[in-house]
C-alpha cells in the first residue's frame, strides 16, 4: 500500500472515532436536557439515567480502542453506537412524552401497583401518550431497560380514564414475558398444531392445499414444514393477544370490552390479520370466561364490530384456521395462569356491587368516596357513559362526558390517597 | 348563618352516604377532628395540578367576553407536582391551584373559602373568588399569591385553605355554576354581560 493511501486510511479511521465521540456527546446532551424536565414519577428520570450510562460505557470503550490503536474495534464500536442511537431515540421520545401534562398522571399510581403485583422483580412503569392510535407496550424487552415497562396510549385519548383497561391489556404483554408464559405456550400450541395435522380431515386438506410438502414427514415429526411453522407462529401471537385480553378482563372486568370496542370498533370489513385473533374470537373468548363467573358481556355485534372477512387465499385460510384451533385448546390453561397471578399478587378484581355503588355517586356528580379497585371505578364510569348516551339530551353529551372523566380521574386519585393512608397505617402497625 | 362543626360533620356524613342533600367532600376530611376542636370550618388540602402564568406573544389578558380575539391559554402553563415534591412560588408571583378535595354543595348551602392564617403570615394569600355557590360540584380553583419577600414551597396534600358553610335563607330551585366539575385549576370562562355590552356601545 502506498504511503499516501495508508495516511488517508488512518485519517478516515480517526474521523470515524471523532464522529462517534461527537454523536455520543450529542446524545448525552440530549438526555441531559430531557433530565431537566418535570417528571410525574421518578421512573422516567431513572430510565434516562440508565440510557445515559449505556453511552458513557460506549465512550469508555471507544477511547480505550483508540489508545490501543485498535482500528477494527473502533469500527465495531462506531457501528454499535449508531445502532444504539437508532434504538434509543424513539425511547427517549417516549419517555419525554410521558411527562407531558396531556397525560392523566392520576392513572400512574394504581397501574404501578398493578404492575408490582403482576410482575416479578421490581417493575418500573412509564405511561406515555403516543402519536400512534394503537396502544402498545415495550414490555421489559429492552436490553438496557429490563426492569421498565413502557406503555403508550394514543395522545388524543391520553386523559381518558375510561380507556385505562387498554393499559391493562398492554401490561398483559409484560406479564406474558415476565412470567415465562410465552415459552410454555409456544410448546403447547406447537404440539396442538401437530396433533391437528394428524387428523385425517386436516391431513387431506393439507395435501390438497400444499401439494409440494410430504405430510408424512410431519406426522412422523421428522420435519417441521414451513407451513406448520407459520401456523405455530400465528398461534403464539394470537395466544398472546388472548392472554392479554383475559388479563385485562380479570383486572378491569366489563370495562375492558367497552374500552376495546371504543378504540377499535367497527373495525374494517376487510380481510383479517393473521397474527391477531378475529374480533369475534377475542370478544367471545372473554364472554365465555365471564359467563363462567356469572358475568354477562355484550357480543361483537352489540359492541358494533363488523364481521371480518377470512383470507381470500385458501392456503392462508388453512394456516390461520390451524392456528386458531390450536389456540382454542390453550385458553383454559391461560385463564388458569391468570387466576394464579391474580391470587398470588392479591390483585383486586372488580365486582358488580362496588361498581353499582360508585355509579350512584357519579350520578349525583361526585367522585367515589371509598374506591377499592381501579376496575370498579372504570366499570361504574362505563355504565354512566351509556346512561348519558341513552339520555337523548344530545346537546349535553360532551359536557357530561367531560364531567364524567373528571369524576373518574378524581376517584382514581382518591384510590391513591386511600392506598397511601393504608400503607402508612400498616407501617405504623408493623413498627 | 355559619354551620357549626357538629352540623357540618352531620351534613358531610350525609353526603358520604350518597344523599344529594348532604355536603359531599371527597376524599373526606377529618370531620371527627373538626368536631372535637369545635371548628366552624373544614380544612382543605392542596391538589397536584397547578397553572402558572407565562410570557407569550399575546399582548394582554382580556376580561370581557366577546371583545377582541386572543388566546388566554397562551399565558398559562400547566404543572403536575407529585405527592412528596413541591412547587416553589416566588415573591410577587401568582399561581392557580386546586383543592385536593372535590366538593359538592347542595342548594341549601353556600360556602366561603378563606386562607389559612399560618400560611398568610408567611406571605401566602389565597386570593380566591371566595364565594362558592349552591350546587357547585368540583375541585375549587385557588388563586395563590406570594406577597412576601422570600420564595415559599407549597406541597401537594398540605392544608391550604378552609371552607366556611352558610345556610341559605329562602328556597333555591336550581343553580347553574359555570366553573364546576373540574379537577384541575383553570382560568374559567368569561360570562356574557348584556348590561356591559350596552354600556360599551359607542354613540354614532
Amino acid at each position: 500500500m502506498r504511503v499516501e493511501n495508508v495516511r488517508m486510511l488512518a485519517q478516515s479511521q480517526m474521523t470515524l472515532y471523532h464522529n462517534s465521540k461527537h454523536k455520543i456527546r450529542n446524545i448525552l446532551r440530549t438526555i441531559d436536557s430531557l433530565l431537566d424536565g418535570d417528571f410525574p414519577l421518578e421512573a422516567g428520570r431513572r430510565a434516562f439515567g440508565r440510557l445515559r450510562n449505556v453511552f458513557n460505557e460506549f465512550e469508555k470503550r471507544i477511547d480505550r480502542a483508540k489508545r490501543l490503536n485498535d482500528i477494527k474495534t473502533i469500527e465495531q464500536i462506531s457501528n454499535n453506537i449508531n445502532v444504539k442511537i437508532y434504538q434509543v431515540l424513539p425511547i427517549l421520545g417516549f419517555i419525554l412524552r410521558s411527562t407531558n401534562v396531556r397525560n392523566a398522571f392520576e392513572l400512574l399510581d394504581p397501574l404501578q401497583s398493578l404492575a408490582d403485583s403482576a410482575l416479578q422483580g421490581n417493575p418500573e412503569l412509564i405511561l406515555s401518550s403516543e402519536w400512534d392510535y394503537v396502544p402498545f407496550a415495550y414490555p421489559q424487552s429492552l436490553e438496557d431497560l429490563r426492569s421498565f415497562v413502557l406503555i403508550g396510549l394514543p395522545a388524543s385519548e391520553a386523559a381518558s380514564a375510561l380507556l385505562v383497561p387498554l393499559a391493562g391489556h398492554e401490561l398483559g404483554h409484560a406479564v406474558w414475558r415476565n412470567r415465562g408464559i410465552e415459552g410454555s405456550t409456544h410448546v403447547t400450541v406447537q404440539y396442538k398444531c401437530q396433533e391437528l395435522f394428524k387428523k385425517e380431515k386436516t391431513f387431506v386438506e393439507f395435501k390438497e392445499r400444499f401439494p409440494e410438502y410430504d405430510p408424512t414427514h410431519m406426522v412422523a415429526k421428522e420435519i417441521l414444514p414451513e407451513t406448520i411453522a407459520q401456523s405455530v407462529e400465528y398461534a403464539v401471537f394470537q395466544a398472546e393477544e388472548i392472554f392479554c385480553d383475559l388479563f385485562a378482563y380479570a383486572v378491569f372486568g366489563e370495562g375492558y370490552v367497552h374500552a376495546f370496542s371504543y378504540i377499535l370498533a367497527p373495525g374494517s370489513a376487510s380481510h383479517r390479520r393473521s397474527k391477531y385473533p378475529s374480533y369475534e374470537t377475542r370478544i367471545s373468548t372473554i364472554q365465555q370466561v365471564a359467563q363462567q363467573e356469572g358475568v354477562s358481556l355484550p357480543d361483537t355485534q352489540a359492541l358494533n364490530f363488523l364481521k371480518e372477512l377470512p383470507h381470500a387465499n385458501a392456503r392462508d385460510r388453512f394456516v390461520v384456521r390451524i392456528a386458531e384451533e390450536s389456540v382454542s385448546g390453550v385458553i383454559k390453561g391461560l385463564w388458569t395462569k391468570i387466576e394464579q397471578i391474580v391470587q398470588e399478587g392479591a390483585i383486586c378484581r372488580p365486582n358488580d356491587t362496588n361498581a353499582s355503588a360508585h355509579l350512584r355517586e357519579f350520578r349525583i356528580g361526585i367522585p367515589t368516596h371509598r374506591p377499592e379497585c381501579l376496575g370498579d371505578i372504570v366499570n361504574a364510569g362505563w355504565r354512566l357513559y351509556y346512561e348519558i348516551l341513552d339520555s337523548r339530551k344530545e346537546d349535553k353529551i360532551p359536557e357530561r362526558m367531560d364531567c364524567l372523566n373528571e369524576m373518574l380521574l378524581k376517584s382514581i386519585e382518591v384510590l391513591e390517597y386511600r392506598r397511601r393512608m393504608a400503607d402508612d397505617t400498616n407501617r405504623k402497625k408493623t413498627s | 348563618m355559619i354551620l357549626t362543626a357538629k352540623k357540618l360533620a352531620e351534613e358531610i356524613r350525609r353526603g358520604s352516604r350518597v344523599d344529594d342533600q348532604g355536603i359531599a367532600i371527597v376524599p373526606m376530611p377529618d370531620i371527627e377532628k373538626a368536631e372535637r376542636d369545635g371548628e366552624a370550618s373544614i380544612n382543605l388540602r392542596l391538589g397536584r395540578w397547578f397553572v402558572s402564568m407565562r410570557q407569550s406573544n399575546e399582548t394582554h389578558i382580556e376580561t370581557v367576553k366577546g371583545v377582541g380575539q386572543f388566546n388566554e391559554n397562551k399565558f398559562s402553563k400547566k404543572h403536575f407536582v407529585p405527592f412528596g415534591e413541591n412547587f416553589v412560588i416566588h415573591p410577587s408571583r401568582f399561581v392557580l391551584a386546586s383543592t385536593l378535595e372535590w366538593i359538592r354543595i347542595p342548594n341549601r348551602y353556600a360556602a366561603y373559602v378563606v386562607g389559612k392564617s399560618t400560611l398568610g403570615r408567611r406571605g401566602i394569600i389565597i386570593e380566591t373568588a371566595a364565594g362558592v355557590h349552591p350546587g357547585f360540584s368540583g375541585c375549587l380553583t385557588l388563586e395563590i399569591a406570594n406577597v412576601g419577600e422570600v420564595p415559599i414551597r407549597l406541597y401537594p396534600g398540605m392544608m391550604i385553605c378552609q371552607l366556611f358553610f352558610h345556610a341559605l335563607e329562602g328556597e333555591l330551585q336550581s343553580s347553574n355554576t359555570i366553573h364546576g366539575a373540574q379537577r384541575k385549576p383553570r382560568l374559567g370562562q368569561l360570562r356574557e354581560d348584556p348590561v356591559l355590552s350596552k354600556l360599551m356601545k359607542r354613540r354614532r
